[in-house]
């Protein structure tokens, strides 16, 4: 059985702000407090983590119209992984942002699904700090 | 402040290992000496069979089912309490050296003090350790032993 690990937060800032960052897959290591590095090349992303271990991924759904970002790890730490992310749109100005794991073995999700909670709280305070920078609050 | 306190911990060793305590292949003079001289605890028990519950319950003086890391990979939380804090707060200068295992090796993100200090180039303080420096049983990995084995040995 897989592990599986989601993780939620509602942030105070447009879903299409919000969109504009999480959709951009090179853009990773500036909200993943523990992905030091990110690089695509087509449909994959190579990311180096904080303890320096390269990690293949390939991107499987990057879809604007529904806010949907999907990969998998591709190094053979896991024998299988699938992240997705999802922006969905509240209000106006505020979104709840979802990031789901699904891992073998199944400690590896608690271990991918850590630090993603971790990412969307970097997230939330990039997003809301910026928004405040905006005059949105 | 009081006398000077060095205290060793060895990991996955059967106290029949030992000569003091009955153990015939292994040769531990040194150690069967300090029996002799010493108190040597018959009816001590682990608080759990495996380490880091284990070593968290020796910093901690609580049970696992209190400080949390009822297996390994389990982070004892920062804020868990330590005797290395107490001693520290007392006058003690305080240092661990060898096999913490605090937090989780499992840690490809770095999310765990422990695991970043030797690439940080840092010594702690940590959990109440003035001086933190920290070893585990391989030769690769991101502990100063074994960076340090890797500068030098290559």
């Amino acid at each position: 059985m897989l592990g599986s690990m989601r993780y939620e937060r509602r942030i105070q800032r447009s879903a299409k702000d919000v969109w504009q960052l999480v959709g951009a897959p090179e853009r990773l290591h500036e909200w993943f407090p523990g992905i030091i590095s990110s690089v695509v090349e087509g449909t994959t992303r190579s990311i180096v983590t904080g303890a320096g271990i390269p990690m293949p991924e390939e991107i499987l759904v990057n879809d604007a119209n529904q806010m949907r970002f999907q990969y998998r790890v591709t190094s053979p730490l896991l024998h299988f992984h699938r992240g997705s992310i999802d922006v969905i749109e509240l209000a106006e100005q505020e979104c709840l942002v979802v990031y789901t794991t699904d891992a073998d073995p199944r400690t590896m999700a608690l271990v991918i699904g850590g630090a993603a909670a971790e990412a969307l709280d970097e997230l939330q305070r990039q997003m809301e700090l910026s928004s405040i920078d905006r005059g949105n609050h | 402040m009081g006398r000077k306190i060095l205290f060793i911990t060895t990991d996955q060793q059967r106290y029949d290992t030992l000569g003091c305590n009955g153990g015939e292949l292994s040769r531990t003079p040194v150690i069967d000496g300090l029996a002799a001289g010493g108190y040597r605890y018959e009816r001590a028990h682990p608080q759990s069979v495996v380490c880091m519950p284990s070593r968290s319950t020796m910093l901690t003086g609580q049970h696992p089912s209190t400080h949390g890391v009822w297996m390994n990979g389990v982070p004892l939380p920062e804020s868990a309490p330590s005797v290395a804090a107490v001693l520290n707060d007392a006058g003690y200068r305080t240092a661990i050296i060898g096999k913490p295992h605090f937090e989780p090796f499992l840690d490809p993100f770095a999310r765990f003090a422990e695991n970043g200090f030797a690439r940080n180039g840092t010594t702690g303080p940590h959990r109440g350790f003035e001086h933190f420096e920290s070893a585990t049983h391989g030769a690769a990995g991101p502990l100063h032993y074994s960076q340090w084995l890797a500068r030098n040995h290559p």
